[in-house]
């Protein structure tokens, strides 16, 4: 039997890399939708709402997210060797802060001590920046290395937990601070729509592969558009609405955008617009005679 | 860890540009690993290395679709839908069928009823299958006639009009610029990157370093196009066209100081008068060819000592003219001109703007190349090599396949020659040279193979086409001493014959003409006519066709397919053989040492394979011929003499030897020969080290210093012998009423015009019955360094690697041309010729011109394992073997007209 | 200070996929993994049209990205500017291999064999490591062949023995290998004396294979 050659023999321009599938976007998924939560199951705490669901569902989240990354790695049983590297590992941290994050959550959840729970929002803040450093040190994707994609995961992270704090809410009719959460929800859908453009304009500028930004102009509908701007309108008409309907429902039509195209954005950014850095020569070589000849930079735009 | 790790030396022959060395890491018996053999960079001239296709060598040997036992067809029927159905069986039951059919044909008698040999063997080109079989060279020795006409490609396909013309010309049969020194070279398709070995990448890559330009000229950038300064894309089968508008410009666009006028006429053929009938006129005493003497203002026989030969002019004279068969004619008072003055007028029209309109080049371009080859010609310089002085001319020409092969051929590698002829640039220092001799003799030595011939030219021994010597029924298949007197008469010539018309008379005898004969026995071994020859489909059916096949086979394989019997040998790290290695040789062999290498085992050969040299043995102990083979092996018909003036290492010829007997005594010859009698170390010896050399002169590099000791000139530029062989082979076959070849016969002109060249492909297509239009595109091909030679097809490392190289595996179409049509890169298309049809990924590039398409290699393999599965597109069942295409030397081209459709998507 | 460093002339080049294949072997590296590979960049438009050849594969980088994203360790720097995997310790999370930008990193997660997965050849079934299973691998700049060589007094780029395994199959001495920190070094003579350059210099991993295109600039512009 014949291999069969493909495609992929000898590629010069950038190409997708395959060695990160959905299950290690499932961890930026769930993990960026679970530490959200985990932040405005604190925030709703304050206002007086339930704790233990969201806690739980974020916590919960998360761990569904390390189950995706320990699906993934070559060779599981190793697993705790992740904790070798704090020194400049954003993995290893990652890996770090989750036995606390988890501890103190449960912990808070059974106490429901104030200041733990404060200590948990935190801790999955920094979880939540690992995440984002994480990608961002992943220096061969371009797509991945923009210093604007930070901010971008965290937003919308934040947004997902927004959204699924709105949906928990509604689920379990804690309805009374609804509305608070629908204006964080519009604020930070606003800010990750900047926060969108802010990326996409970067990567122009610096230059990237030219099929990683056909990838993320694909889903400038479903998720700038779809999931930032509508729910931005209907949040905007929600709060300015007394009727219990519209608040809910409008509230919970954005939730599902807001989260849905967040979850989108990370599947495409890890699987459909990770190309890689590709080859590329400054100048071509002088063949006996004459100059070269000018660079080549296949694949990028 | 490995208990215990080898290295054994060995040599590689996969191909022509070798031999080269190496070393193979073998780890508690396993080979695991091919390395350069680091200790012969001291002699050897590309640092010691072998090159990517050596690296096969570990996979071929483990390769589990080896044939490891002898098998017997077991399915009458023949054919590519036939399988068959092989089953094993041992080799006394196997060499016992081979010897009874053998032993059945000698008492019929070696000749059948059409005179010719009942035993054919084919193996594949360049003889590089000989350093891999063995002894078995002395068994065919000893057997008798034996015809080798059924060719795989070689001979046809491959540089053949430069090994006839080459040789003829300049002892050349190939030729390669002084890579070393020269500082410019036009290389018309010469792939020198993908064919030219180790020694050519590194001697190239050197120059490139030291600022040498190559400009590569050829329809497509090939990864030597890549490599060169330049590329200009050249129209397919133009190429003498702009080699003809060069010497126009040197002639009338150039003042004559920029040539070598005293290398012109002391050493060409330059100042000879010619006749009204076209042949030199001749002092009618001496019959000597006639010069203008300037000083004496008279005519004198070309030798004599103290002239000064006009160049130019027009002369009245009384002379001789000999033409063919023995005509002649007294002339009194004759108007005369000098052979270049002929040439002068006869490049008149070859303007660079006529040019233009022929190979689609700019004449801007032309004339600044022929600008930069002057520039670079140096004439008047010279240089001391080994305390002789030499002129020194760093300017070269090469000319690939395709290009130096089939119509158009003679013109090109006849401007080639002229061209450094008229800059005293041929075999110098510097210039173009000569690699080795296989049709003049001996094959080890160009310079002694340099005997003055007639009229002050270099001898040639040309098949006879006088009345009474003349070849008429011919002996061999492929007819070459009848129809090819060029092909001369060496142990090479059958194989530089016609040899696709072995395999078309079989389907179908030209008029008058006696029948072409299957062969009683066909050898066939390390060669797949199925897919490295024409129109293979039908090859495969007058294989079919014949009665008892005997494949020593590797693995199962597209020809082995029709075999009776196949019988394994051990393969290249299993067996022992021993090669001459150094001095100067094919493609860019050039050393400053010369001796031998080994082959040897390096690990135990696999299941139940065999040394070839224990099956030549074999096969002569059972067919009676053990004292002829051991004496055939004793005058050196397997690799050299075990005899010679001061030694004896002959074999006993009553007794059976092994193979290990037999290498360690030539060993001990080549051992004796290499050290002047000093040691006569054997095989043991050179299983340690590996090889064994002297050094040698570089003036044996260059051919000019022996013509000029013998007082010879080149042959150049008017044809006159050639003229007259033409003539008088016209004359011999319209005596037998033989018209077929007359298109051919007029190659012979002393002074070739051109001629439409690519409008001959365009005919035949045309009266195949198609519409031009309907096959825009010429399909051409192109070397690949990973496959050349076909070892290593059905090899997955090899397939893996060569697809980092655009092209291999598909169809290479111009980008925007396909875009044109539809086609994105990937999709599966269809080429169709008037022959057959192929399909593959369309690979879209631009470095192929708009009305090209290239398909790199030879595949199509349906019978191979693991190739057969690449389903790689090869043009090979898209070229026709055709009489309208094929020319005088008896080759034609890898060309055709195709047209092309898409037919489904990129697979995903 | 050592750094080991490379220097591949890219005006030798010529694409015969040799060093390729050499170090396919030398390495025992499972069918399609390539951790020295050469490339065929085509560049312009017909008829302008340029081809180049470019061998590539781990840059043994000054400031490698692999190490600082590696969470195990597995992934260092030596001294000597090598930069090694530790098979035992990697846990194949993939993230070096995202985060070098020369895709120089492979991992595969079965054993494979060329001629079929059920027809294992012996010289395959010799080498077999199922240390690099499911764990990144890369080139080494065959540092065993480094350090056992230097063991014995050899020097690697000048001694066969330990130097790496495309520097010795390549047929047209493209390749240097060397002591970049020795300014008398084989290398760094060649160097001073081309005009180079590395490859996506601008993103600062420092990589340690060093192109060379053209002779020393002479400072007059003119072309030979």
């Amino acid at each position: 039997m014949s291999a069969p050659l493909g495609r992929t023999a000898g590629r010069t321009a950038p190409w997708h890399q395959s060695n990160w599938d959905l299950r290690a976007a499932g961890n930026f998924v769930f993990g960026g939708a679970g530490t959200g939560l985990v932040v405005f199951a604190a925030i709703g705490y304050v206002f007086g709402a339930a704790y233990v669901m969201p806690a739980l569902i974020g916590l919960a989240l998360v761990g569904a997210g390390l189950l995706c990354v320990w699906a993934e790695i070559g060779r599981p049983l190793r697993a705790m060797n992740v904790y070798r590297h704090a020194k400049t590992s954003w993995m290893t941290r990652e890996a770090m802060v989750a036995p606390f994050l988890f501890a103190s959550g449960l912990a808070a959840v059974w106490t429901g001590y104030q200041a733990l729970v404060w200590a948990v929002a935190v801790l999955a803040l920094v979880y939540l920046s690992c995440q984002a450093q994480m990608i961002k040190a992943s220096r061969g994707i371009p797509a991945w290395r923009n210093p604007r994609i930070v901010p971008l995961i965290m937003l919308t992270g934040l947004c997902e937990g927004a959204s699924l704090a709105i949906l928990v809410a509604a689920a379990t009719a804690d309805h009374a601070y609804l509305k608070w959460l629908e204006a964080f929800l519009l604020a930070l859908v606003l800010a990750r729509g900047l926060a969108w453009y802010a990326y996409r304009s970067g990567l122009q500028h610096e230059g990237a592969p030219t099929r990683a930004l056909a990838a993320l102009s694909r889903i400038e509908l479903p998720f700038a558009m779809l999931g930032n701007w509508t729910p931005l309108v209907l949040l905007f008409i929600a709060l300015a609405s007394s009727s219990v309907n519209v608040i809910f429902w409008l509230g919970v039509i954005s939730a599902l955008a807001a989260f849905g195209s967040g979850w989108l954005f990370k599947v495409v950014l890890i699987t459909r617009a990770a190309y890689n850095q590709g080859f590329a020569l400054p100048r071509l070589p002088v063949r006996g005679t004459g100059s070269g000849g000018p660079a080549a930079k296949p694949g990028w735009h | 860890m490995a208990k215990s790790v080898r290295k054994v030396p060995e040599y590689c022959y996969q191909c022509v540009a070798g031999p080269d060395l190496l070393t193979v890491k073998v780890e508690d018996g396993v080979a695991t690993e091919i390395e350069p053999n680091f200790r012969a960079a001291e002699v050897h001239p590309g640092g010691g290395k072998c090159c990517v296709k050596a690296y096969g060598l570990v996979q071929k040997t483990y390769n589990p679709d080896r044939v490891l036992q002898p098998m017997k067809r077991t399915n009458p029927k023949k054919g590519r839908e036939h399988d068959p159905r092989f089953v094993p069986i041992g080799w006394d039951e196997a060499l016992d069928i081979v010897s009874s059919k053998l032993n059945e044909i000698r008492a019929k008698g070696l000749l059948d009823q059409e005179g010719y040999p009942r035993v054919a063997a084919s193996f594949g080109g360049g003889g590089v299958p000989t350093y891999y079989m063995g002894t078995f060279p002395a068994f065919l020795a000893a057997w008798g006639a034996v015809d080798f006409s059924f060719g795989s490609g070689q001979g046809v396909g491959c540089t053949h009009s430069e090994h006839m013309y080459g040789e003829l010309w300049h002892r050349a049969f190939t030729v390669c610029p002084d890579t070393p020194s020269t500082r410019y070279v036009l290389s018309f398709g010469a792939n020198a990157e993908a064919a030219g070995g180790v020694i050519g990448a590194w001697r190239h890559a050197d120059a490139r370093v030291r600022g040498m330009k190559r400009v590569q000229i050829e329809p497509h950038i090939s990864v030597t196009g890549a490599a060169s300064a330049e590329w200009i894309p050249i129209k397919p089968k133009t190429d003498a066209a702009f080699l003809f508008a060069m010497v126009h410009l040197m002639l009338h666009e150039h003042a004559r100081e920029r040539l070598d006028i005293p290398f012109i006429k002391a050493h060409t053929g330059s100042p000879y008068l010619v006749g009204p009938h076209h042949y030199f006129l001749r002092d009618p005493r001496t019959r000597k060819p006639l010069i203008w003497d300037l000083t004496s203002d008279r005519a004198v026989p070309f030798d004599q000592l103290d002239t000064d030969p006009a160049l130019e002019g027009a002369f009245k004279l009384d002379a001789l003219e000999v033409g063919a068969d023995g005509q002649e004619w007294m002339h009194r008072g004759v108007a005369a001109k000098t052979s270049f003055g002929m040439l002068v007028q006869h490049m008149l029209p070859y303007t660079p703007e006529w040019a233009e309109s022929v190979c689609d080049i700019v004449p801007g371009t032309i004339r600044r190349i022929t600008n930069e080859y002057l520039d670079h010609a140096c004439v008047g310089e010279t240089i001391e090599i080994d305390g002789e002085v030499l002129a020194f001319r760093p300017v070269s020409i090469a000319l690939g396949r395709t290009v130096n092969n089939g119509w158009g051929g003679y013109e090109c590698v006849w401007a080639r020659t002229l061209i450094p002829c008229l800059l005293g640039a041929l075999e110098v220092p510097g210039g173009t040279l000569g690699t080795t001799v296989r049709l003049n003799r001996p094959a080890t030595s160009r310079q002694a193979s340099v005997k003055m011939g007639p009229d002050g030219f270099m001898d040639y021994p040309m098949n006879p086409t006088d009345f009474e010597h003349w070849q008429s029924s011919p002996k061999v298949r492929n007819a070459h001493a009848t129809l090819v007197p060029l092909s001369a008469n060496s142990p090479w010539s059958q194989s530089l014959g016609p040899t696709h018309f072995a395999w078309m008379f079989r389907k179908q005898s030209p008029d008058h003409w006696k029948k072409v004969t299957a062969p009683d026995l066909w050898f066939v071994y390390r060669t797949n006519p199925s897919i490295s020859f024409w129109d293979t489909a039908e090859v495969v059916n007058r294989i079919s066709e014949f009665p008892f096949v005997v494949g020593f086979a590797y693995t199962p394989d597209e020809t082995n397919w029709m075999a009776d019997i196949l019988l394994p040998e051990c393969t290249d790290l299993e067996s022992t053989q021993l090669i001459r290695i150094g001095g100067t040789k094919f493609i860019e062999a050039f050393w400053d040492h010369e001796g031998f290498a080994l082959r040897q085992p390096a690990v135990k050969p696999r299941g139940d394979t065999r040394d070839f040299t224990d099956i030549a043995t074999e096969l002569a102990a059972r067919t009676g011929l053990l004292e002829q083979y051991n004496d055939a092996i004793n005058r050196g018909a397997a690799c050299t003499a075990l005899k010679g003036k001061d030694f004896d290492f002959g074999l006993d010829p009553a007794v059976k030897h092994t193979s290990e007997e037999i290498w360690d005594r030539m060993c001990r010859a080549a051992s004796t020969e290499v050290t002047d009698g000093r040691t006569s170390e054997g095989l043991a010896w050179y299983r340690e080290h590996g090889y064994r050399t002297r050094p040698i002169s570089r003036l044996v590099w260059y051919l000019f210093p022996e013509l000029r000791k013998q007082g010879i000139r080149f042959e150049m530029p008017y044809q006159e012998r050639l003229l007259r062989v033409g003539v008088q082979l016209g004359n011999r076959l319209h005596e037998q009423g033989i018209k077929w070849w007359d298109t051919q016969l007029t190659e012979y002109q002393a002074l070739p015009p051109y001629k439409d060249f690519p409008g001959i492909w365009e005919r035949e297509t045309v009266a195949q019955g198609c519409k031009l239009e309907d096959y825009p595109f010429w399909l051409i091909t192109a070397r690949s360094m990973q496959y050349a030679w076909g070892s290593n097809v059905g090899i997955p490392l090899i397939d893996e690697v060569a697809g980092n190289l655009k092209g291999h595996r598909g169809i290479v179409i111009n980008a925007r041309r396909a875009r044109e049509l539809g086609i994105e890169d990937g999709d599966i298309i269809e080429v169709r010729s008037y022959v057959g049809k192929t399909h593959g990924p369309a690979v879209l590039r631009e470095g192929i011109r708009p009305d090209t398409l290239l398909m790199i290699g030879q595949f199509s393999h349906w019978a191979t394992p693991y190739a057969k599965d690449m389903k790689a597109p090869s043009m090979n069942s898209l070229v026709a073997m055709s009489m309208a295409l094929t020319d005088a030397t008896g080759s034609s081209a890898d060309l055709v007209r195709v047209g092309v459709r898409r037919v489904g998507a990129a697979a995903a | 200070m050592t750094r080991w460093a490379m220097a591949v002339d890219l005006r030798r080049c010529n694409g015969c996929q040799t060093c390729t294949t050499a170090c396919r072997q030398a390495n025992a590296t499972p069918p399609g993994v390539q951790w020295r590979q050469v490339l065929d960049m085509e560049t312009g438009e017909f008829p302008e049209v340029r081809r180049a050849f470019v061998p590539v594969g781990c840059m043994h980088c000054g400031d490698p990205p692999c190490e600082h994203v590696c969470p195990t360790t597995a992934t260092k720097q030596r001294a000597d500017g090598l930069v090694t995997i530790d098979y035992d310790i990697c846990i194949g999370c993939g993230y070096c291999a995202v985060a070098c930008p020369y895709q120089a990193r492979h991992i595969v997660h079965r054993n494979t064999f060329a001629f079929g997965d059920d027809r294992p050849m012996e010289s395959e079934l010799a080498r077999m490591d199922p240390e690099r299973i499911s764990v990144a691998t890369k080139c080494t700049f065959c540092k065993d062949r480094i350090d056992a060589g230097r063991e014995k007094g050899l020097t690697p780029g000048v001694d066969p023995e330990a130097t790496p395994a495309c520097v010795n199959s390549c047929i047209t001495d493209a390749y240097v290998f060397g002591d970049r920190d020795d300014r008398n070094s084989k290398l760094s003579k060649l160097l001073e004396e081309t005009t180079h350059f590395r490859m996506h210099e601008e993103l600062g991993a420092d990589p340690g294979i060093y192109y060379i295109w053209d002779r020393k600039a002479t400072g007059t512009g003119a072309d030979q």
